[in-house]
């Protein structure tokens, strides 16, 4: 397990990579830093590691952080600025709307998995419930 | 696609052992690329025709663009090459290695030298007889960086290197790839490391190649996956499943190890209809491990089945 550590006022971010997950590095790196974004521990206007930066810092391949900052400058959750460096970005309603749209083909391709698996509507619903509860428990901490 | 490294058909014998068996391989520039493979697979053999050290029977292979076979080496001067045995002068000093290195190579560069001198802080005045095979990695990568290569050949370079210098050795690797595009072409044992340093993967078995794939796509296009059924398990459907490459089972449950596209993999298993299917994590090693066995490479008795419907 890598973590990496940025410093912010009042308080450290903690990214968790882990290389032996299924789940590829680019992914877990994007996946951290839009949760760090939702959860409102990075705000947009802050400046994140370069790519350099973070690919010392967590001894990762620098081609993978690249990948992963290009997909979340793609979705529009940081910004590059060039000599300056890297932002969250500020999210105007049109990145929403199509942040929106990527929503619901995931949940798209939940239903059909929990089809697969023979689960009714009640027990996806349950499913859902269960994981925001265990989300918001989570922030909470 | 750049590419730093390419093989042809190469092939290697010594005496009637086939080392090297029609080799195709394209290492992409500015790649950190990872050669995996069991012990007498080839690695080394392979590294040492890329540095002009032994000659190939037959095929093509290409350095920095540059066919191996040029009389003219002057490309290899951009190559920084740490085998896996150093052989240094035992009586020379550290220091006297560098000066060594600053006469031998046209771009040598004495600030990168300090500086990674002084982050191993190796003593300049010992002699290289004296040192551990730990210890004479470390100034052969350290030479390795100060000639300013623009292809690292590394053969097992974290063999026997304690855990800070390990960590040490990759990050030196890891900056020389972000600061200036070099491509590293390494040889491990060390599956943790290059699933946290690569972005390729290669694996090589019996001088024949098994995959190459960036790690990102290895990971997406192989799985495990544990199929709990109701009662009988349909065994013989499993193993006609094509992309199967091991599987075990006890009792209701059978866990797979399969290649392709989850997407598309799923489907063809809900037709057997199993109570559940759950992705299990499946590493580097994991994976390795996995091929390995289907071609018979496994250490003891363990029973097992696969089909070679890859």
């Amino acid at each position: 397990m890598v973590c990496l550590v940025v410093q912010k006022e009042g308080g450290l971010l903690w990214l968790d990579i882990n290389p032996r997950l299924s789940t590829p590095i680019y992914q877990q790196v994007v996946d951290g830093i839009k949760e760090a974004v939702a959860r409102g521990i990075l705000v947009p206007g802050e400046r994140i590691p370069t790519v350099r930066e973070m690919a010392a810092g967590l001894s990762l391949n620098p081609n993978t952080i690249a990948k992963a900052y290009q997909k979340l400058e793609q979705e529009g959750i940081i910004a590059t600025m060039r000599s300056r460096g890297t932002f969250v970005a500020d999210r105007s309603s049109a990145d929403l709307n199509v942040a929106r749209k990527k929503l619901t083909d995931m949940v798209e391709k939940v239903l059909i998995e929990a089809y697969h698996l023979g689960l009714d509507r009640e027990a996806i619903e349950q499913l859902f419930a269960d994981s925001l509860d265990e989300w918001e428990k989570r922030g909470e901490k | 696609m750049d590419l730093a490294i390419e093989t042809r058909a190469l092939n290697k014998s010594f005496d009637s052992f086939k080392a090297i068996d029609e080799l195709y391989l394209k290492v992409p520039a500015g790649s950190i690329f990872g050669l995996i493979g069991p012990n007498g697979a080839g690695k080394t053999t392979l590294i040492q025709m890329l540095t002009g050290i032994i000659r190939p029977d037959s095929g093509e292979a290409f350095i920095l663009g540059h066919s191996i076979r040029e009389r003219d080496g002057s490309i290899r001067n951009r190559v920084g090459y740490v085998p896996d045995v150093p052989v240094m002068y035992p009586n020379f000093t550290v220091a006297e290695m560098y000066r060594l290195g600053s006469k031998l190579y046209p771009f040598w560069d004495w600030e990168r030298c300090r500086e990674l001198q002084r982050g191993f802080r190796l003593l300049e005045s010992q002699r290289i007889r004296n040192l551990s095979r730990g210890q004479k990695v470390q100034v052969a990568l350290v030479m390795a960086l100060a000639l300013r290569p623009k292809l690292l050949l590394l053969d097992e370079p974290t063999a026997g290197l304690d855990p800070v210098v390990r960590r040490a050795f990759l990050q030196a690797i890891i900056e020389e790839v972000a600061d200036q595009g070099t491509t590293v072409f390494y040889s491990s044992h060390n599956l943790n490391d290059l699933e946290q340093s690569a972005d390729h993967i290669a694996a090589i078995f019996r001088g024949q190649m098994l995959f190459s794939h960036s790690l990102d796509r290895l990971k997406r296009s192989v799985h495990r996956l544990q199929l709990i059924f109701a009662k009988d398990t349909p065994v013989d459907k499993i193993r006609e499943l094509s992309g199967l490459v091991d599987w075990q089972s006890s009792g209701r449950v059978v866990t797979i190890t399969i290649t392709g596209e989850l997407n598309t993999i799923n489907p063809r298993l809900a037709v057997l209809e199993p109570e559940l299917i759950k992705e299990l994590n499946l590493d580097l090693e994991g994976i390795f491990i996995a091929f390995m066995k289907s071609k018979g490479y496994y250490y003891g008795s363990e029973k097992w089945e696969v089909s070679t419907g890859q």
